[in-house]
């Protein structure tokens, strides 16, 4: 079944997939620090979403729609427009070109991502691992 | 300098044009490094052009040297001093040390060609460690 992007279902199935991914746990498995995903309002879209992804480990220890962005100081925030996310998800753009891109950009404490890359790469695998029908 | 003050150097970026994500990405390596008076004395004198290639998406970057003064621009130049080219795997870990830029060379994982010196100058302030 196909679930709703930016919906609490959608955190969850993410979390879910993260969970039983072994490429995610072994490629994260030292990777510590939450996350922000910021979806960005654009001419198909007009609502500003922010998912919460506690990474630890290669555990993911929370997950949920966040609604107000003061609510938590996580360590990354990754921006994208809702059009630049769903094409990734649609698996019509590479993620690691979004990211060279600059269609997808990432705040954050770089040196961790440089040490880590992988994770970043299957943390978005994981995002494709399962099927997520659009808002019009 | 007497009087021990401390010179603040960053990457400029050209004017009216906003980075790359690769660029982003490079910037902000460079300008941590950059605060090491060590490093910034390895490319302090240096002249010339290297283009940084990131290989599956093709996206580019040219950094200009020219004496102490760096700026990043997007695309590469026509005629540089040197390059290099690496996936954004390599690239992730030549910038954080898990893998040397000179093995990475022999190994095929790191394309360049030009300078040398010029690289060995460079791979100094792309390097996190």
């Amino acid at each position: 079944m196909a679930i709703l992007f930016g919906s609490q279902e959608w955190v969850d199935a993410l979390k879910k997939a993260l969970e039983t991914s072994q490429a995610y746990k072994e490629a994260a498995k030292k990777w510590e620090g939450d996350i922000y995903i910021i979806v960005e309002p654009d001419a198909s879209y007009k609502h500003r979403d922010i998912m919460y992804l506690d990474l630890w480990h290669g555990e993911c220890r929370e997950a949920r729609v966040i609604t107000d962005e003061n609510e938590k100081s996580p360590k990354y925030r990754i921006f994208g427009s809702f059009t630049n996310m769903k094409q990734i998800l649609d698996k019509k753009v590479d993620p690691v070109q979004s990211m060279m891109t600059g269609k997808i950009k990432v705040k954050g404490d770089m040196a961790q991502i440089m040490k880590m890359p992988r994770a970043a790469v299957e943390l978005v695998n994981c995002m494709t691992a399962f099927e997520t029908v659009f808002p019009d | 300098m007497k009087g021990g003050i401390l010179k603040v150097t960053e990457v400029k970026v050209k004017e009216g044009k906003e980075l790359n994500g690769l660029g982003v990405m490079l910037k902000e390596i460079m300008d941590t490094n950059l605060k090491d008076p060590k490093k910034y004395k390895s490319v302090e004198k240096v002249k010339g052009s290297v283009v940084i290639k990131e290989s599956t998406s093709g996206v580019a970057v040219t950094l200009h040297l020219d004496q102490g003064k760096l700026e990043l621009q997007n695309d590469a130049v026509a005629k540089p001093t040197a390059y290099m080219e690496a996936g954004f795997e390599n690239l992730a870990h030549i910038s954080s040390g898990q893998l040397s830029p000179i093995v990475a060379m022999l190994t095929g994982k790191l394309k360049s060609g030009g300078n040398p010196l010029l690289l060995l100058k460079i791979s100094k302030i792309m390097v996190l460690k």
